[in-house]
C-alpha cells in the first residue's frame, strides 16, 4: 500500500505544481457555476486577490452585457457536458476586477468527483494573439490589395508584353523572311570574327549548315586566302595599320563607317570556288559601341561572266573594226595599182600610132593583161576568203600521186619567179596520198609565191614533202626577210600585213586562206621564222587509212 | 630639155608615168625610192 500511496501524493503534488505554476488561467466550477479553484495565473490575469473568488460565480468574469448569453450557453454545456480542447475553443471576452475587458479563449473539459460534475476551463489570454491576429489579417488584406495591384499590374504588363510581344514576333518573322529569302548572303560575326549569324542563302551558296559554322569559325573558313591577304595588305598601307592584327586590319573601314565593298572569292565546302561582292558594315549597340560586323555578299559569277562576254563582244567588235580600215588600206592601194597601170598604158597605146611603135604597142598590152591578172587573183582571194567564211569550201579528197603533183605545181609557178630565184624540190616516203589536190595547191602556191616574194633576187627556195607514219609534211623554206616575233602573231589574221613588207604588194589574205584550207583537211599550219634570217613553214596532214591500203596496192 | 626626176616604187607605173613624160619632150630619170631619189636629184640635178 505504501508504495500506491506516496505515489498518489506524488501525483497529486505534480498536479498542484501544474496548478500552481501553469503559464495559463485554470478555473474549476460545479454544476451551478460557482468557482471552486483558481490557480493564481488566473487571479493574476483578472486582477483578484487569492481568496477573493472563492464561492463566486464565474459569470462574474464576464462582461454584464454577455452575462445572459453565458448562463444559458453554460446551462447547456452542463446538461451535455463534453470536451471542448483549445484549439476549438470558445472565445470570449472577459472582464477584469477594474472592470476592463480582455479577449479570451477558453477550452472546458469536465470530471466527476463524488457524484459531482465539475468544470474545469483553461483560460487563455488571447488580447496579443488577438492583436496580432488582426494585425495579420489587416496586413493581410493590405497584402491583398498590393497582391490584387500586382496581379492587375502584372496582368497589363502582361498584355503590353503579348502586344509588343507579337510586334517583336512580326519583326522576328520579317527579319527572319529578309535573311532567308535574301538573294544574298549574309553572315554576322561578333568582336573577334566568330561567325553569329549565318543565313539560308549563305548555308546554300557555301554548302556548310549553319550548325557547323556559328560560334565555332570565323568566315577565313570560305575566304580565299590570297584575297584576304591582298586585301590587309593594301589596308595596311592605305590606312597605316603597320601591326595591327589581321582582323582590326579587314574590319578598319567598317569600324570607321568607310563603305566597304569588295570582291572576294569564296571557297565552298566541296572546295570549288566563286566570286562575289562583299559589303561589311558594323554594328553597334545603343551606346554606338562596335559589337560586331555583318556582311552582305552575292555571287557575281554570272555577272562577271556577263561582263566578259560582252568584253570579247566588244574585242571581236573592233577587230572587226581593224579588219575592215586593213581591207579598206590594202583595197585602195592593191586596186589602184594595177588599175593606174591599165589606164597610163592603154593612153600611151592610143599615143602609138605609128607602125614602128608597134613594140611599144605590144610592151603595153602584156602590162595590161598582168595587171588585170594581178586584180583577178586579189578578187579571187576575196572569193575565197568569202566562201571560208561562209563554210563552203568543198572539200574532195583525191588520190593522187604526191611527188608528181608538187612537181607540176613547181613547174607552173616558176615563171611568176624572181630572176635567179631557184626552187629545191626533195620528197620521201609514200607517193599516193588522198587529198583534196586543188586545196592542196592553193596552199602550195600561196607558199612558194609568198616565199619568192619576200626573198631577194638569186636566192633559193627549199620545197620537202615526206609521207611517214600515216603523216604528210609539207615544208617552204626561204631566205627572205623574215617574220618578226610581233608580227608572227598576226599572221593568220585577214588582211595583215607585216611592218617589214609595207612596199610589197600582197592582200594580207595568203596565209589566212592557207591556214583555213589546211584546217578544212585536218591538217596544221605551223612556222619558224627570224627578221631578215628567212621562213619555214611546215603544213602536216594526217591521212586517211585508205590512202595507204591503195599505196601498198599500187 | 627639161629634166624630170620620177621616183615610183612599182615599176610599171614609174615606166609609164615616164614614157607619158617623155611624149612630151622632157628627160625622166627615175629612182625606187626616197633615198635613190635624193643620191639622183644631187647627181643629175633635175629643173
Amino acid at each position: 500500500m505504501q508504495p500506491l500511496t506516496s505515489n498518489i501524493i506524488r501525483q497529486s503534488n505534480h498536479f498542484e505544481a501544474f496548478f500552481n505554476h501553469a503559464a495559463m488561467g485554470i478555473i474549476i466550477t460545479d454544476q451551478v457555476g460557482k468557482i471552486t479553484a483558481i490557480n493564481p495565473y488566473a487571479l493574476n490575469e483578472f486582477g483578484y486577490g487569492t481568496e477573493e473568488l472563492s464561492g463566486k460565480k464565474i459569470e462574474t468574469l464576464i462582461p454584464a452585457r454577455f452575462g445572459n448569453h453565458y448562463i444559458y450557453k453554460r446551462k447547456k454545456y452542463t446538461e451535455q457536458p463534453h470536451n471542448l480542447p483549445m484549439r476549438t475553443g470558445i472565445d470570449f471576452i472577459a472582464m477584469k476586477k477594474d472592470g476592463s475587458e480582455f479577449p479570451v479563449q477558453v477550452s472546458l473539459g469536465v470530471y466527476t468527483h463524488k457524484g459531482a460534475n465539475f468544470t474545469i476551463a483553461f483560460i487563455n489570454n488571447i488580447s496579443i494573439s488577438k492583436k496580432t491576429e488582426l494585425e495579420i489579417k489587416k496586413r493581410n488584406e493590405e497584402l491583398e490589395t498590393t497582391v490584387q495591384q500586382r496581379a492587375r499590374d502584372l496582368k497589363q504588363i502582361l498584355k503590353q508584353l503579348e502586344i509588343s510581344g507579337s510586334k517583336l514576333d512580326e519583326a522576328i518573322i520579317f527579319q527572319n523572311a529578309l535573311l532567308d529569302n535574301a538573294g544574298a548572303m549574309i553572315i554576322a560575326v561578333d568582336n573577334k570574327g566568330i561567325v553569329t549569324l549565318f543565313n539560308r542563302t549563305a548555308s546554300l551558296m557555301l554548302g556548310y549548315s549553319p550548325n557547323e559554322v556559328i560560334g565555332r569559325h570565323t568566315p577565313a573558313l570560305f575566304q580565299q586566302k590570297s584575297d584576304s591577304d591582298k586585301k590587309i595588305k593594301l589596308l595596311t598601307e592605305k590606312f597605316d595599320l603597320y601591326g595591327k592584327n589581321k582582323f582590326d586590319i579587314l574590319t578598319y573601314k567598317a569600324k570607321n563607317n568607310i563603305h566597304d565593298e569588295d570582291e572576294y572569292h569564296c571557297v565552298r565546302k566541296d572546295g570549288s570556288i566563286f566570286l562575289v561582292l562583299l559589303t561589311v558594315t558594323a554594328i553597334r549597340n545603343a551606346n554606338g559601341t562596335v559589337t560586331g560586323f555583318a556582311g552582305i555578299a552575292t555571287d557575281i559569277s554570272e555577272r562577271k561572266k556577263a561582263e566578259k562576254e560582252l568584253r570579247l563582244a566588244l574585242e571581236n567588235e573592233t577587230g572587226l573594226n581593224e579588219l575592215k580600215s586593213r581591207f579598206v588600206s590594202m583595197a585602195s592601194h592593191e586596186f589602184r595599182t594595177p588599175l593606174s597601170t591599165v589606164l597610163s598604158s592603154a593612153y600611151l597605146i592610143e599615143k602609138y600610132t605609128s607602125a614602128e611603135d608597134q613594140f611599144k604597142r605590144e610592151k603595153h598590152l602584156q602590162r595590161i593583161f598582168s595587171s588585170v591578172n594581178m586584180l583577178t587573183d586579189i578578187l579571187n582571194d576575196l572569193l575565197s576568203v568569202g566562201k571560208i567564211e561562209e563554210g563552203k569550201v568543198p572539200v574532195k579528197p583525191t588520190l593522187f600521186n604526191l611527188e608528181e603533183f608538187i612537181n607540176g605545181t613547181i613547174t607552173e609557178i616558176k615563171i611568176n619567179l624572181k630572176s635567179q630565184q631557184t626552187i629545191c624540190y626533195h620528197h620521201s616516203g609514200k607517193q599516193i596520198v588522198l587529198l583534196d589536190a586543188s586545196l592542196l595547191k592553193m596552199i602550195l602556191m600561196n607558199l612558194i609565191s609568198n616565199a619568192s616574194k619576200f626573198s631577194p633576187e638569186n636566192s633559193n627556195i627549199e620545197i620537202k614533202s615526206t609521207v611517214e607514219n600515216n603523216t604528210f609534211r609539207l615544208s617552204v623554206k626561204d631566205d627572205g626577210m623574215g617574220i618578226s616575233a610581233e608580227d608572227q602573231k598576226h599572221l593568220k589574221e585577214r588582211f595583215f600585213r607585216g611592218a617589214n613588207a609595207a612596199n610589197i604588194e600582197g592582200t594580207g589574205l595568203g596565209l589566212h586562206i592557207v591556214s583555213k584550207y589546211a584546217e578544212l583537211m585536218d591538217g596544221t599550219l605551223e612556222f619558224k621564222s627570224k627578221l631578215r634570217k628567212g621562213t619555214l613553214f611546215i603544213i602536216t596532214f594526217k591521212l586517211k587509212e585508205d590512202s595507204n591500203e591503195k599505196d601498198s596496192a599500187d | 630639155m627639161k629634166k624630170i626626176l620620177l621616183i615610183e616604187y612599182n615599176e610599171d607605173i614609174g615606166n609609164n608615168t615616164a614614157e607619158i613624160q617623155e611624149l612630151s619632150n622632157y628627160t625622166v630619170i627615175m629612182a625606187k625610192n626616197g633615198k635613190n631619189g635624193v643620191q639622183k636629184a644631187l647627181k643629175f640635178l633635175p629643173n
